[in-house]
């Protein structure tokens, strides 16, 4: 990884370095969340989600990561190729992609924290990502509203995009009702302003994330947000409430399950 | 400093304002020299300054190609960036501390030669762009995205039209500081639409005094809070045929203000 800036925050005791890592054109943005002055007691790699999923997520992970360095674990957030800060065409995204680009921040990880105590943490689809790249070690694994397989996912996103035709057509234009027709027409269609290519759809569509934890997954914490009533749909600072329980409680939880 | 693609190197920053610290990616053209940077402001409800589907990342590298640095940032309490986020609203008192960041930034700039600055702002960020005339030093032009003509609060807007702010002043004194200015607006938004209705009336003269320094492109697909792929590339796309069509005069200009 080349390091291209660093933060120290002297209250929390907690570096926090940025740069990009992997092999041109697709070079991944890559952030690193560290103890400064004492040792590290896990490492996690934190595999995020993708398309909308994405800015619903992004200040969450994080605070999180911030909050669970202070804690004393170093935590590796990375961007897909063609995705956030990261380089890379996305047209190329594929599922195995996803996951390739999760070991490139897994080698960052091992490189940068202790060797000891990996574990991973993926959001929606990032969790089967985090699944897929967790599989070959058993290494501990924490499931954020996890996507349970790829189907039901495209499913409630094509229904997404549908309501939002709907709601702006204002009776003045036909819906978009046939995704899946768009996309084996023209190769790719436009997902709430993001470009879904044929390759990532069919590529996802398949997975599970049981299949993907394999016959015999490590630990495994999986943690789902309460329903909360009168929240704004986006909400880009979550209060340190939110965040500070679920860091302690993954702390603990990876203390608690050890190295793999 | 980070090489990032074959004609881009993206250099990654935390820049101290406010007791916080910003997040910035600055795209440089690669071999290329020059001091003039184009720095790109979110809106209020965007993630961080990557933008949906990458929209600002790839126009900030589509600028570098075009031989032009290009800087965006996170605001505060956003992306990548520490403390609180800005409160969206549009009036003066709201926005002068995210003009004290343009400030630290544009210094951050200076200290690397770039001391030429295009600022490009979308929805609150074009209102931030359109506050920092005359308080930002080096100013050479504004590019302003959906840029809201009325002053709204956020999540309580009418139908159509608002309470008439400072949007026409503001735009007059960019003109009659002489910076040239582009508008984008999407045919289909309800700021496109606010927009028109204003040009039949405050907006009208100062259009009209401004004569060829505000270009006005209004784009068919909806590019508020950039909501389609098409809109997307319809920004990305006039503006970089304006800066192109602006850089040369822009450089030739001895002095920035």
């Amino acid at each position: 990884m080349s390091v291209g800036s660093v933060r120290l925050d002297i209250r929390s005791d907690v570096e926090d370095l940025a740069g990009f890592a992997g092999q041109p054109p697709n070079r991944l943005f890559v952030a690193v969340h560290r103890p400064r002055t004492l040792p590290a007691t896990a490492t996690l790699v934190v595999c995020p989600p993708i398309l909308s999923d994405l800015a619903v997520h992004y200040r969450r992970e994080v605070l999180l990561g911030r909050a669970l360095a202070a804690l004393g674990v170093a935590v590796t957030r990375f961007q897909y190729r063609g995705t956030g800060n990261s380089h890379g065409d996305p047209a190329e995204t594929t599922f195995e992609t996803l996951v390739e680009d999760a070991h490139v921040a897994t080698a960052i990880a091992l490189e940068l924290g202790p060797r000891d105590g990996l574990a991973y943490l993926g959001t929606r689809v990032g969790a089967l990502v985090a699944a897929a790249a967790s599989r070959p070690v058993g290494a501990p694994l924490i499931l954020w509203e996890p996507v349970t397989d790829g189907a039901s996912y495209w499913r409630e996103a094509f229904r997404a995009r549908l309501i939002r035709s709907v709601s702006e057509s204002g009776g003045g234009h036909p819906p978009v009702r046939d995704a899946a027709g768009q996309l084996a027409a023209a190769g790719w269609i436009d997902l709430l302003g993001y470009r879904v290519t044929r390759r990532l759809h069919d590529s996802l569509r398949d997975r599970a994330l049981a299949a993907e934890l394999g016959p015999r997954p490590g630990p495994v914490l999986r943690l789902d947000k309460r329903e909360s009533r009168g929240r704004w749909w986006f909400n880009p600072e979550p209060s340190v409430e939110e965040i500070s329980p679920a860091a302690e409680l993954i702390s603990a939880w990876l203390s608690s399950v050890g190295a793999p | 400093v980070s090489a990032a693609g074959e004609r881009v190197d993206d250099e990654l920053a935390f820049i101290g304002s406010r007791g916080a610290e910003l997040f910035g990616v600055l795209a440089r053209p690669r071999g290329v020299p020059g001091d003039t940077v184009v720095l790109l402001l979110p809106g209020a409800a965007e993630a961080a300054s990557f933008g949906r589907n990458q929209v600002r990342a790839r126009l900030a590298r589509r600028l570098a190609e075009l031989g032009c640095h290009a800087m965006r940032i996170d605001y505060a309490g956003s992306g990548e960036s520490t403390g609180s986020p800005p409160a969206p609203r549009l009036d003066e008192a709201s926005l002068e501390p995210l003009v004290d960041d343009v400030q630290a930034v544009t210094t951050w700039l200076r200290q690397r030669g770039l001391r030429r600055v295009v600022l490009m702002g979308s929805c609150l960020g074009s209102r931030v762009a359109l506050t920092c005339v005359g308080r930002v030093a080096g100013l050479a032009g504004l590019i302003l995205v959906t840029a809201p003509v009325y002053d709204y609060v956020y999540g309580r807007m009418p139908a159509t039209g608002g309470p008439r702010g400072r949007f026409a002043d503001l735009l007059g004194r960019a003109a009659a500081d002489r910076l040239p200015v582009l508008l984008v607006y999407g045919r289909t938004d309800r700021f496109g639409a606010d927009f028109e209705m204003a040009r039949g009336a405050e907006l009208g003269p100062v259009l009209q005094a401004a004569g060829e320094l505000i270009t006005t492109r209004v784009v068919e697909h909806a590019v508020y809070d950039f909501p389609n792929v098409p809109g997307q590339e319809q920004v990305v796309d006039a503006v970089a045929d304006w800066l192109s069509f602006r850089l040369p005069a822009m450089r030739s200009t001895p002095g920035a203000r």
